[in-house]
């Protein structure tokens, strides 16, 4: 799988299957079903060939040195 | 220096007198009338003619004498000939009419005695949209073009459900953005809980969506709320940002693409829940009011500057503990907060703002009934109709509703009725400026349903209910009425599941005739496109029947006269005769 991942904070923001594809320019990244307006090639990188946590969602792990570690500012949300 | 040669010269009386024979060839020249005769050497003076002819045929002259004296005579014989010449329009080849017709032309030189069309007086002249008939009601076009006062019923349609996300979604918003089109944010339940916008393009009973467009990657859990700025062509939505803290995200709009700043705007630096806003035409700013905390709830101004895309906010104005809050802004400019008290037993409330640059004050606040306690789900919207606020909400799992009406910063109640009575919730509310009626959407047991609002009075009376989605529990079911296409959107998240929308178009008839735009009466029969001429005010109109002399005329929705005013009230004329109307309005 791929990740996509925030530079400054090394936070995994999205998975995607390997074998979608991920456009990232200066303004936005671009997705096959949907845009990412507050990420770009300037502040995002797309991480391929992880294996994310089986309870992975969005912001709740960092990725670093292909390590997965818990946000430690993660707040599970509410319904 | 050069000779100077002189004719033998004397007065007409003395040539005569004297009767002179000339030499052959010689000349004689009369100084008071300027003739000249040339002698033969044989005739007198008197028997010689003038040189150059002796007759007016002789000059290839055909008028007479008589007529070239006329002429010599200037006014007074040139106006006998023309009397004599010309005294009528006969006389000119113009075939007479009967008593009481008017000379037309055809523009191309060809006179005609016709039928007076109208009774004189000041008339305009516009290119037809759609046909005229002789007396119709005319009012004037955006586009310049006139038209004849015309109604369309409209009878009520729900398209069919149109699904808007392949997962579910949750905490939805939604404003018209004109163009039949209307724009959405929700929290993404299966993109992480992210802050996701999509544009939706109605036609006539269905919807469709552009590509979502997450504007904020991380987790939104609470109720946003999205704006359109008309005057800026802005969207700002309000929702969480960083650590869940209150932030404003502006975007522009470009047909179904939506470019947001990457800057957000930070509202509140601490957690923000529950938002809600309404634009404020009048100082064209936007309020926004939220939860900074559980136990009270805010309200400020919110300034849009569109050369870089950026909001600033005005001073925040705390006036109660509400989570459930919805606003609204009168005719005149005044807010409207109404609001769910969580300080005083969840009771129905609402309170009065009045904008002043960027500062809001609040009046008295008013309960709507202190009997309803562990009130929720509370939607207002302005009947810009009525001149009064609808208010609706849920007490006891019953569906309840009245009217408010506004005085300079106080609001009062008509009575409270219920709509609904089996577990209602989840309400949203509309209000559609063309059939002046508000809709009220929500969740009745397991199914969604609507219902058409309408003020009588100080009393709102509700419609049967109409069923827009059979199955599953129904959330959210935001109500988004878009004037351009006189549609109602509803969006929802059914059973937790998929976000969807219907389009709603409520039932009525509209007209296009509004307080300003009649401007007479069409003075003959005109096919679309062509050039017509309507009687304007102070003509008088010879085109009507069974008028009343002496009675007041008012323009009807569907162009009709009547002595009673329509809404709106249209004043088309006196009746002088029974065919004859003078434009007035």
């Amino acid at each position: 799988m791929k990740t996509i991942i925030e530079n400054a904070t090394d936070i995994s923001k999205y998975i995607f299957e390997d074998d979608v594809e991920i456009s990232l320019d200066e303004t936005s990244i671009t997705t096959p079903g949907f845009i990412i307006a507050d990420m770009n090639s300037s502040n995002a990188t797309v991480v391929e060939d992880v294996t994310p946590p089986e309870d992975w969602i969005g912001c709740k792990y960092l990725h670093a040195d292909s390590e997965w570690v818990l946000n430690p500012d993660w707040i599970e949300p509410v319904d | 220096m050069a000779d100077k040669i002189q004719l033998r010269r004397d007065t007409a009386a003395n040539w005569t007198s004297a009767n002179t024979v000339l030499s052959q060839g010689e000349q004689g020249y009369e100084t008071d009338t300027g003739k000249m005769k040339v002698g033969d050497g044989t005739t007198t003076w008197s028997s010689l003619s003038y040189f150059g002819g002796s007759t007016l045929s002789d000059l290839n002259v055909t008028a007479t004498s008589t007529e070239l004296n006329y002429v010599d005579g200037v006014t007074s014989a040139i106006q006998t000939q023309l009397d004599a010449k010309a005294e009528t329009l006969t006389d000119l080849g113009i075939t007479d009419g009967t008593n009481g017709q008017v000379l037309t032309t055809d523009g191309s030189g060809t006179f005609t005695f016709a039928t007076a069309s109208g009774g004189g007086g000041s008339s305009f002249e516009a290119v037809a949209s759609g046909t005229l008939a002789n007396g119709d009601t005319v009012i004037v076009n955006a586009d310049g073009t006139v038209s004849a006062v015309s109604q369309v019923v409209q009878t009520a349609a729900v398209g069919t459900q149109v699904q808007m996300t392949t997962g579910n979604v949750n905490s939805i918003d939604g404003v018209s953005i004109g163009n039949n089109k209307i724009a959405i944010c929700y929290r993404d339940y299966n993109n992480s809980n992210y802050g996701t916008a999509v544009i939706g393009t109605i036609s006539d009973t269905t919807i469709s969506f552009g590509t979502p467009v997450v504007f904020y990657s991380g987790t939104w859990n609470t109720t946003p709320a999205i704006e359109w700025h008309p005057e800026k062509q802005r969207l700002v939505v309000f929702g969480p940002g960083l650590y869940g803290f209150g932030y404003g995200y502006v975007a522009s709009v470009s047909g179904t693409t939506l470019s947001f700043n990457s800057t957000a705007y930070q509202l509140f630096n601490s957690t923000v829940t529950w938002y809600s806003s309404v634009y404020d035409p009048t100082t064209e700013q936007i309020v926004v009011s939220y939860s900074p905390g559980s136990n009270n709830a805010g309200v400020r101004i919110v300034t849009v500057d569109e050369s870089d895309d950026s909001l600033t906010f005005g001073t925040l104005l705390y006036f109660d503990a509400a989570d459930y809050r919805d606003l609204c802004m009168t005719n005149d400019g005044k807010l409207v907060i109404a609001y769910i008290d969580d300080n005083d037993s969840s009771r129905p409330k609402a309170i009065v703002g009045t904008i002043s640059g960027t500062t809001i004050s609040v009046g008295s606040i008013a309960t709507i009934n202190s009997s309803h306690t562990s009130s929720s789900y509370i939607k207002c919207v302005f009947d810009t109709n009525e001149n009064k606020v609808v208010i609706v909400y849920v007490y006891n799992s019953d569906g309840y509703g009245t009217v408010g009406t506004v005085s300079d910063t106080s609001i009062s109640f008509g009575s409270v009725s219920a709509w609904d009575t089996d577990s209602t919730q989840f309400l949203g509310l509309a209000f559609d400026s063309n059939t002046n009626k508000s809709i009220v959407t929500g969740r009745h047991n397991s199914v969604q349903e609507l219902r058409e609002v309408t003020i009588s009075g100080t009393s709102l009376s509700f419609s049967d209910p109409v069923n827009f989605s059979a199955g599953g529990d129904g959330t959210f079911n935001v109500a988004v009425y878009d004037s351009s296409s006189q549609r109602v959107a509803i969006i929802y998240s059914l059973s937790q599941t998929t976000g969807y929308a219907n389009v709603y178009r409520p039932s009525g008839s509209t007209t296009n005739l509004t307080a300003e735009n009649y401007i007479g009466i069409s003075d003959g029969a005109y096919s679309d496109g062509a050039n017509a001429t309507v009687q304007i005010v102070g003509s008088v109109d010879d085109a009507q029947s069974g008028l009343t002399p002496g009675q007041a005329y008012y323009v009807q929705g569907d162009g009709a006269l009547s002595t009673d005013a329509d809404t709106p009230s249209v004043f088309a004329g006196t009746a002088v005769a029974a065919t004859k109307l003078i434009v007035k309005g």
